[in-house]
């Protein structure tokens, strides 16, 4: 890997941790900006940088840094009810910078990649969180459906983001993107 | 959160403890009887002493997730299964339910706790070194080994600085009247755009200064490089690795 390359991952691992922590209450519902990191290096960066950065953050809260929502770390977070979702978050941000890259960076097919990137987050989630709370019919209750809305959102944010990017600062990812 | 310390624990290979409290962690998943839940509680314990870590230290991980195992539990325990042991209006509790509640408490708790013991023995340095170390013995993953750690050393350095980038674009865009509190839900829409938008232009020009200073002292890549600490395999880590693994042998047998 080049430098360029190296530092723009170890950057959004970083900002996938900080927006791991900026919550704002919508509704009842506290919301965090985890996922909408994961979804933004699917959407900036090459499939191997948004792939290797998700893996990074995922490793960095297992070995005890304090980066998972809520400055939570560990392999009790990672394996435990609601481990699932980050578990996935390498394969999604890989997805959605595939699925990008594919569609030509048109703004609909980019909205549509990143929501096709939450598929593996919920499917795994679902699955672990089935494990604890008993059954798979109520960990879809619990863990998948309240959070489809937010996420949809999640997701326009995101486009709207790399959006602006690409129109206002197209040097900043003219490197990222020339192949 | 790292605690210095000088026990057996501490001293242990960074490798051998990442591996042996994954180990322990997957085992308790597989554990079907009483007997092994104990044999495993015993042996966690017992290291837990070693280690001269305070139990209360540890029981705060236990605290700070209390509301996910009481979740789980609880739906355990109306989950259902076997005969029925008492009812109380709309609830029904089963006596095969209480046992599957028990066991998932304890796991949970199980977890928490292992994880606890090996991140307060373990700094994060040996352990990022250990996780490159442990990459690096899979065939043809040296060189991957080596950059993925060089991402994590960068990317624990510049979480902090990062986050108070972000707190300095918050408090710009709020100045500027950007609505971060509004009650309105689309104006709370602007408001995240208005700091996300300026957060990742900014962390996408740091990561290429970073990368222009790391060129500039001659970063390149893989090659030639040589480390300032390195990690020992001493005897007391065989005793321990054989320990732990009959342990687990034993446990999912019994």
């Amino acid at each position: 890997m080049k430098a360029k390359e190296i530092t723009r991952i170890a950057l959004f691992s970083a900002i996938t941790a900080i927006l791991a922590q900026l919550r704002v209450d919508i509704g009842p519902v506290p919301i965090t900006f985890q996922v909408m990191a994961v979804m933004l290096a699917g959407l900036l960066l090459t499939p191997r940088e948004a792939l290797l950065s998700q893996l990074v953050y995922v490793i960095m809260g297992l070995i005890g840094l304090p980066v998972y929502a809520g400055f939570r770390s560990g392999a009790s977070i990672l394996f435990g009810p609601t481990g699932g979702y980050l578990m996935a978050f390498p394969v999604a941000a890989f997805l959605i910078a595939i699925l990008q890259k594919r569609s030509q960076y048109s703004t609909l097919l980019s909205f549509l990649s990143t929501l096709l990137g939450l598929i593996p987050i919920y499917l795994s989630g679902w699955l672990l969180l089935s494990r604890y709370v008993g059954g798979l019919e109520r960990a879809f209750q619990l863990g998948v459906l309240p959070f489809f809305w937010i996420d949809m959102i999640k997701a326009l944010l995101a486009v709207f983001v790399s959006k602006a990017i690409e129109r206002y600062k197209p040097a900043l990812l003219y490197e990222i993107r020339k192949n | 959160m790292y605690v210095p310390g000088d026990s057996p624990v501490h001293a242990l290979d960074p490798r051998l403890k990442l591996l042996g409290f994954m180990g322990m962690i997957i085992t308790i998943f597989a554990v079907r009887s009483a007997h092994g839940y104990f044999v495993m509680y015993a042996f966690l314990f017992v290291l837990i002493i070693l280690s001269k870590v305070s139990p209360r230290f540890l029981l705060r991980s236990v605290k700070s997730i209390w509301f996910l195992i009481l979740l789980a539990g609880v739906f355990q325990l109306f989950s259902g299964y076997g005969r029925v042991l008492f009812e109380f209006g709309p609830f029904v509790v089963h006596a095969e339910s209480v046992f599957l509640a028990v066991e998932v408490v304890s796991r949970l708790i199980f977890v928490v706790l292992c994880a606890s013991l090996m991140t307060v023995t373990t700094s994060p340095i040996e352990l990022s070194d250990a996780v490159e170390s442990l990459m690096g013995k899979l065939p043809g993953m040296k060189r991957f080994a080596h950059e993925l750690a060089m991402v994590m050393s960068i990317s624990i350095r510049f979480v902090p600085v990062m986050a108070e980038e972000a707190e300095n674009i918050l408090k710009a865009q709020t100045s500027r009247g950007a609505p971060i509190d509004d009650r309105k839900f689309t104006g709370k829409l602007k408001g995240i755009l208005s700091v996300a938008i300026p957060l990742i232009v900014l962390s996408l020009r740091r990561a290429e200064e970073i990368a222009l200073a790391m060129e500039a002292r001659g970063y390149r890549g893989w090659e030639g490089r040589t480390r300032f600490r390195e990690l020992r395999w001493k005897a007391k880590d065989t005793v321990f690795a054989m320990m732990v693994s009959s342990i687990i042998i034993l446990c999912l047998f019994i």
